[in-house]
């Protein structure tokens, strides 16, 4: 989705106590007509928090949420005509699949043979047109969260909230209603956001992750754009694998800054003046090349480690390092006919990595 | 209490490959306990009512026909529904506070259940007797505050009887209640509102339904406890609401008529099994259905 589209919903300076424990400090968040923003975040990190506020199942202790210029943070969540999907599903036990996504149509006061044409559609969309006479224990988990998603869309909705709708499910059906919530949001057009603690969830599905650390927004983009430019550490170890090299003495040199890490001077982008505060430089284990002897590149970071442990994943093996003889932890992942898999632990090892990949962060 | 044995509901097996013998080992002494302290006890009250003073159905005909009879087995009926009506009412919505409310006021309902449930039915009668009578606390105070001028008759008559086996059994409606509020899953409430649901359709088409077999169940222990009252009724009944267990005990033991004494006990016993059994029918569909 271009990030030109109109806002639909935007949430101003929400903060949510609980006594002194702030769930959510200051929050500021925009979401985008048809977009699919990821909360991302550790557990307790305030995502769903905020989720319950935008559904309207929660008060926050202060802030404003604005649609079409009101205010509509003390309106109930019934008046809100927005589609949640809960994690553990909450379907109605006691109704069939049809009559669970008659329900919110009902409670509109849609005629009997539109409501019919409308629930039908929707399950077809989810996949369940043969499923509708079932009551939802006859079905599946995967099954039962398409019901809840068909339920929570069928009265079209001007969001849907979902509440990490995959995590109770296994890996491989996890994958398969990622592709299928992908699809179905397409298909619908309908703003999706969406609660998750899975990065890789979020990198597959979202136009836009918002990620949460401590009840703080720490950073909202594209998943590319929080992937490649992490403005924070948190978020550079949070999404994705990173590793990271205390730099000391930093200098600075136009665009380029460089520091000394164990002995090796290295180098990397600094498109932004670094503050007083120490920093470290970043760079994404896949950028990294693992050599018996010292390489000669041009245009490289190049620093001595030692083999500490591999661990056999198939396709590839993992790889533990460290660096400066003692404590910094590298990882590192190498096809599995690398020399790097064969090698024993102990063994010492020159790791190297373009500049280009390399930026700093505050440490 | 035989009955409370039907009622609970099977336990999952949870040590699935434990041997038969063993099982059987420890269950037997129940079924040996309730044959011989419970059934051959009560054949023999079978007995007596075909055979006191002389053998034949003649207590059954007069229950049949004895329209004494008949007012005081409408009178229990009457008074059971109106007890079990109101006590499934305030159950209901005491279960719902405590499962629903903040944990502090979790606590108050507790507690306001469960210290009374501790107290001797024969000392809580006493106790009403003490509030509602003519010139008891209740009436004392109305008439003091001089909100009325002659004492409401509250005891000696049904409202009293109503009152006092109402407070003994609106714990045995909280507890049924209380077990399927809490199997329900909250979010499936909070799925209704989100649905666009009020708070009146979510719950006569989510909560209500969801929770009938507990609703059920709290009838079923309510009625048949109801059934079965002596001493609640006696004090504050005052003799003028007699229900069929101090019916039995004046047959028995004050006009000697040991016959009619034990034929309407089988009669009270075959009711209720009859109840349980419809009833229990019905739960069964509506878990299969729910």
């Amino acid at each position: 989705m271009s990030s030109s589209s109109a806002i639909q919903l935007s949430a101003q300076g929400i903060s949510q106590y609980y006594g002194k424990f702030a769930a959510l400090d200051n929050v500021n968040l925009d979401v985008r007509q048809g977009e699919f923003l990821t909360l991302l975040g550790p557990s307790g990190s305030g995502k769903t928090t905020l989720l319950m506020i935008l559904a309207g199942f929660l008060n926050p202790t202060a802030g404003k949420l604005m649609e079409n210029g009101v205010d509509i943070i003390k309106r109930s969540a019934e008046k809100r005509n927005y589609g949640m999907v809960f994690q553990g599903y909450a379907l109605f036990p006691h109704m069939s699949v049809a009559d669970n996504v008659a329900y919110p149509l009902r409670i509109r006061k849609v005629g009997a043979e539109e409501r019919q044409r409308r629930v039908k559609h929707i399950l077809e969309v989810v996949g369940l047109g043969a499923h509708m006479h079932k009551k939802p224990s006859e079905l599946s988990g995967g099954q039962q969260q398409r019901v809840a998603i068909a339920r929570a869309l069928v009265f079209e909705p001007e969001l849907l909230l979902l509440d990490e709708p995959l995590s109770a499910l296994d890996k491989n059906l996890r994958e398969q209603l990622q592709t299928e919530l992908q699809r179905i949001h397409r298909q619908v057009g309908t703003s999706f956001v969406f609660v998750t603690h899975d990065q890789g969830e979020a990198l597959a599905l979202s136009s836009r992750i918002a990620i949460f650390n401590q009840g703080r927004l720490a950073q909202v983009d594209t998943p590319e754009t929080i992937y490649n430019q992490p403005d924070s550490r948190f978020v550079a170890e949070f999404l994705g694998k990173m590793n990271l090299f205390p730099l000391a003495d930093v200098m600075r040199n136009g665009s380029h800054a460089s520091g000394r890490c164990a002995d090796s001077q290295l180098h990397a982008l600094a498109p932004m003046p670094l503050g007083a505060q120490p920093v470290v430089l970043a760079v994404r284990p896949e950028h990294m090349d693992l050599h018996r002897e010292r390489p000669i590149l041009e245009g490289h970071n190049v620093i001595p480690a030692q083999l500490t442990d591999k661990v056999y994943q198939g396709a590839s093996t993992h790889l533990a390092l460290k660096v400066g003889g003692d404590t910094l932890p590298i990882n590192l992942s190498v096809p599995g006919n690398h020399p790097g898999a064969q090698m024993n632990s102990g063994a010492p090892v020159w790791l190297s990595w373009p500049v280009q990949q390399s930026f700093l962060l505050q440490a | 209490m035989t009955l409370t044995a039907t009622l609970t509901k099977p336990q999952p097996r949870t040590a699935k490959g434990s041997p038969r013998l063993e099982r059987g080992l420890l269950l037997f002494p129940l079924p040996v306990l309730l044959l011989v302290f419970y059934v051959l006890p009560f054949l023999g009250v079978v007995g007596w009512s075909f055979s006191l003073p002389e053998p034949g159905i003649e207590q059954y005909q007069r229950i049949a026909s004895d329209p004494a009879i008949h007012e005081m087995l409408w009178r229990t009926m009457r008074l059971c529904l109106t007890v079990s009506g109101l006590a499934l009412l305030i159950g209901y919505l005491l279960a719902y506070c405590w499962v629903f409310s903040p944990p502090f006021w979790q606590r108050v309902v507790e507690i306001c259940i469960f210290i009374p449930f501790w107290i001797s039915v024969l000392v809580r009668a006493f106790g009403w007797l003490i509030a509602l009578r003519s010139n008891g606390v209740l009436n004392e105070g109305l008439l003091g505050l001089g909100l009325i001028d002659h004492p409401l008759q509250l005891s000696r008559n049904e409202i009293g009887v109503v009152i006092g086996m109402l407070h003994v059994m609106i714990p045995y409606a909280v507890f049924p209640l209380l077990s399927s509020m809490r199997q329900l899953d909250q979010r499936v409430l909070m799925a209704s509102r989100g649905l666009g649901a009020g708070a009146l359709r979510t719950f006569w088409q989510v909560l209500l339904p969801q929770t009938l077999p507990g609703l059920l169940g709290a009838f079923i222990m309510v009625f048949v406890f109801c059934l079965g009252f002596f001493i609640t009724p006696v004090l504050l009944g005052g003799g003028q609401t007699v229900m069929i267990a101090e019916y039995v005990f004046l047959q028995m033991f004050q006009t000697s008529n040991w016959g009619l004494g034990a034929a309407l006990s089988v009669v009270l016993l075959a009711l209720v099994s009859a109840l349980i059994w419809v009833l229990m029918r019905i739960t069964r569909v509506n878990r299969l259905v729910g």
